[in-house]
């Protein structure tokens, strides 16, 4: 049984190889000549304009928060989306009570405003 | 087709009747948050209304389950119990909620916070704290008492302009994630000792064992901490003074009693009648928080000079003289105690609260000893009401607070616990110090030319709130045997399985 | 020892060492990275113990959903490097007997009476004799095997009603065997509709409650303006300091300025 997960350890293997590799390839085969520019943090070839470490908006974290109410609904919906047929009725009745708790949840948020995107 | 041995067996259509009461409220929740889109600011005085309709229908529903819920029987798998007892703290959430939800649009006009959410978010804790008060399932526990908390870790920091409103929210939030987190903690060794979440179940596999298996133990005492916490009792009580202080008064009215009640009544069907077959093991420790909380509820409540942090550490105290009931397990005379002090707890917190509510001005909460000097030269009945009510906190005849007492001493001593007792008398003594200074104090007169805090003028509900707690506290405390009666009833009909009163 | 075996010991000793990395990293990002590293762990716990729905839950949410929410909480607050907590001393001594305490009573729990190990593969027979849950099943029902233990109230509504207890209750018996032969996610989802329906249709609630309080609590209401508009007319406005303005979203100036100036190259 445990063998079945045996392609998702050469999928593992291979893709930290990979990056290893790269890494490793790149240091050892590419020139370096470092000069103050190049030290710089990568911003698209521009010069960066402040420090990266500064505050992000409040409006980021209740995106977040929202993704995650809306990712735990849509956790709940799988395992009911494999027996649905089975569950009959009651099934489809209980989700719909479910969907419909968090569809109110998506109203309330969408009147209050929080889906605008304000700095 | 392999999915057909699953044979799955759905709940039947008549467990929707035992959810009656919070199917009400969760509707009325859902329907709040939409009429809040849609109202007027100035109109917002009418979702009160709507919720104090809901109220008294889900009230309705509660009444007519406690007839109903005579032969108790659990619903949904065995997840929530449907009994007298759960219908019994119902009544209580659901009284303290209207009470609360009456006194609160003049409070929150006046405080400048009058939104919508308010009244959907009271009414989703109290959702919360009936799931809690009925629950029969590890998990339902948990997420009525996740439901009850989130709620209320919003209305903590509902005022966001104030700063001391968010710290408030803030360390709730904290402090209680982490109480979650053990109480969560003491449910899974539980469940992985007993390898069940259902309380009747849990009780079944523990009648074979003895009781000794170090993980159910464990589990056992971190549960007890996680509950200890919610029902703020010392040494877990460290929130309640600050959040207590920090939260909009109205807020605090409802939490302090409220939660309080919910909390107690799972801890008491988890503890006494759960866990009833290894009570040697646990009733030491929680004798112990409850001497603990005693002590230190009453004696810090000594030095404070704010109102609400001497309601909040008389509250702490007041969990310890609940908590002897349950360290009197098994006997059922300390669940009837406890029971009863609910009551009069709820009744009586709830009526001194509403007092500072309804007396709150404009500017700052009314909080500091200074702001009710002389009150009962401007406001004779409000001032009466609230000695009427500190009165009954310090347990004097002929009030709820006496007979809750009394009553919960005496099962202490029907136990053979006489120490439990005595400890709680000797308390008590200490506690009417505090009590007497705020009620001298309202009744000092002011010097001449002395400025005195702007109180507010008490509106219709708010006398009306102050009324209904003053007439509860005196029927606990004169009509002993209505409540008293329902108090045994309830504690006849608990689940899973209760010791019968001799 | 199987290969299963030596995959839970390299999968619990990750999730203890990333578990430590998160409460002693120095800088908060790195806290984070090793609690995305504890959740992967958990992950193939959780799928060494025959969960393999709760093992991608916990992937998609809690490595996925919930570590973006820490991630942005800290970008938000952007704190600077923290003090080691192992240079406190009193932090070091307490986590050292929290983690003895801990040890012992799990030590405790093994050798205890009730625990036994070699669980998942063993028989039916023999979990019913190791663990006391299913005890109750043999005291009530002639312990024959049943092969889809699946059909749990059958063993466990008699005795719930012999004992005069509520019935319709719910005793499943899960063997992991039968559990994969029907599918993983169909049993949670068929347990979810039953046993745990009302759990299930709590948390639509919790998390409408949870919406609620993430919006209302971070908005910016009309009155909030309003006070902090009184609040900014009464002492004479700060300079901001160059270079390190705070972010609109949880600065605490008026609305206007922000408003209107400022534009926010992200």
């Amino acid at each position: 049984m445990l063998s079945d997960y045996a392609p998702i350890l050469v999928f593992l293997g291979i893709c930290v190889a990979f990056g290893v590799g790269v890494q490793a390839l790149s240091a050892a085969v590419g020139p370096r000549k470092p000069t103050p520019e190049k030290e710089l943090p990568y911003e698209s070839g521009i010069v960066p304009l402040e420090s990266a470490r500064r505050r992000f908006s409040v409006s980021f974290y209740v995106t977040a928060m929202l993704f995650i109410i809306f990712d735990v609904e849509s956790i709940f919906l799988f395992p009911w989306a494999t027996i649905v047929r089975d569950l009959k009725i009651f099934g489809l009745v209980e989700m719909g009570i479910f969907i419909a708790t968090l569809f109110i949840a998506l109203i309330y948020v969408w009147a209050k405003g929080a889906l605008r995107w304000e700095f | 087709m392999l999915l057909a041995t699953q044979n799955l067996q759905f709940p039947p259509t008549r467990d929707l009747i035992g959810l009656l009461p919070e199917l009400i409220l969760s509707g009325a929740f859902v329907i709040l948050l939409m009429l809040d889109l849609v109202t007027p600011p100035s109109r917002r005085s009418l979702l009160a209304a709507v919720s104090l309709v809901a109220l008294a229908a889900a009230m309705g529903a509660v009444v007519w389950g406690w007839f109903d819920a005579d032969h108790a029987r659990t619903i949904y798998a065995g997840s929530f119990a449907y009994d007298r007892f759960g219908r019994f703290v119902d009544g209580i959430v659901i009284a303290s909620a209207a009470l609360t939800v009456a006194i609160s649009p003049d409070y929150l006009n006046r405080r400048g916070l009058h939104f919508g959410e308010y009244y959907a978010l009271i009414l989703a804790a109290t959702v919360g704290m009936m799931l809690l008060a009925g629950a029969a399932s590890l998990i339902v526990i948990f997420l009525g008492i996740e439901l009850l908390s989130i709620s209320l870790y919003i209305l903590s920091g509902f005022a966001h302009t104030e700063t001391r409103s968010q710290e408030a929210a803030l360390k709730y939030l904290l402090l209680g994630g982490f109480a979650s987190g053990i109480l969560l903690y003491g449910m899974a060794l539980i469940y992985g000792a007993t390898g069940h979440t259902q309380l009747t179940l849990i009780k079944q596999s523990l009648a074979g064992s003895s009781g000794t298996d170090p993980l159910f133990l464990v589990g056992v005492g971190l549960l007890f901490v996680g509950f200890a916490f919610k029902v703020s009792a010392a040494p877990f009580h460290w929130w309640t003074p600050d959040v207590y202080q920090g939260a909009p008064t109205s807020v605090t009215t409802f939490m302090s009693v409220a939660t309080k009640v919910a909390a107690f009544a799972s801890l008491i069907r988890v503890f006494t009648y759960t866990f009833a077959d290894s009570t040697d093991k646990w009733t030491g420790i929680v004798a112990f928080v409850a001497i603990i909380s005693m002590v230190v509820g009453n004696v810090a409540a000594l030095t404070q000079t704010s109102l609400k942090r001497m309601l909040a550490y008389s509250g702490i105290a007041q969990a310890g003289y609940i908590l002897i009931g349950v360290a009197v397990s098994p006997d059922p005379l300390g669940t009837v105690g406890s029971l009863y002090y609910l009551a009069a707890y709820a009744a009586t917190n709830l009526g001194a609260f509403a007092v500072i509510t309804v007396l709150a001005g404009r500017g700052e909460d009314l909080d500091s000893y200074d702001g009710i000097r002389g009150l009962a030269y401007r406001r004779p009945y409000t001032a009466a009401a609230m000695a009427f009510f500190l009165f009954s906190l310090g347990g004097f005849p002929p009030t709820a607070g006496f007979f809750a007492k009394f009553l919960v001493f005496s099962a202490a001593i029907h136990a053979h616990a006489v120490y439990l007792a005595l400890w709680g008398i000797g308390t008590s003594v200490i506690s009417i110090f505090y009590y007497l200074r705020v009620g001298l104090l309202m009744y000092t007169r002011p010097k001449e030319g002395e400025e005195t805090y702007p109180w507010a003028r008490t509106s219709l509900a708010g006398g009306g709130v102050l009324a209904a707690s003053a007439a509860g506290t005196l029927v606990l405390g004169i009509l002993v045997f209505l409540i008293y009666t329902a108090a045994v009833s309830a504690q006849h009909g608990v689940l899973p399985v209760p010791q019968q009163l001799a | 020892m199987t290969q299963a075996d030596i995959l839970i010991y390299i999968a619990g000793a990750l999730a203890v060492v990333s578990a430590a990395g998160v409460v002693m990293s120095s800088q908060p990002i790195y806290s984070a990275l090793s609690l995305v590293g504890n959740m992967v762990s958990l992950a193939v716990l959780f799928l060494l113990l025959n969960a393999q729905f709760l093992a991608a839950v916990q992937v998609i949410v809690y490595a996925g959903a919930v570590m973006v929410l820490f991630v942005f909480i800290i970008a938000l607050l952007s704190p600077g490097r923290e003090d080691s907590p192992l240079r406190d001393r009193r932090a070091l001594i307490g986590g050292a007997a929290i983690v003895y305490v801990t040890v012992q009573i799990f030590v405790l729990a093994t050798n205890g009476t009730t625990y036994k190990k070699g669980l998942p593969t063993a028989t039916c027979a023999t979990i019913r004799e190791a663990v006391p849950a299913y005890r109750l099943i043999q005291a009530g029902q002639p312990a024959s095997c049943n092969p889809f233990p699946l059909h749990g109230n059958e063993n466990a509504v008699p005795i719930a009603q012999a004992n005069n207890s509520a019935a319709g209750l719910n005793g499943v018996l899960f063997f992991p065997d039968d559990v994969n032969r029907v599918g993983n996610v169909q049993v949670t989802g068929g347990q979810l509709f039953t046993t745990f329906v009302l759990p299930f249709e709590i948390t639509s609630l919790l998390l409408l409650v949870a919406a609620v309080g993430a919006v209302y609590l971070t908005r910016r209401s009309p009155g909030r303006e309003r006070a902090e508009q009184a609040r900014a007319s009464r002492r004479p406005p700060l300079p901001a300091p160059a270079g390190e303005s705070l972010g609109p979203g949880v600065a605490a100036s008026p609305k206007a300025p922000a408003a209107t100036g400022e534009p926010e190259s992200a």
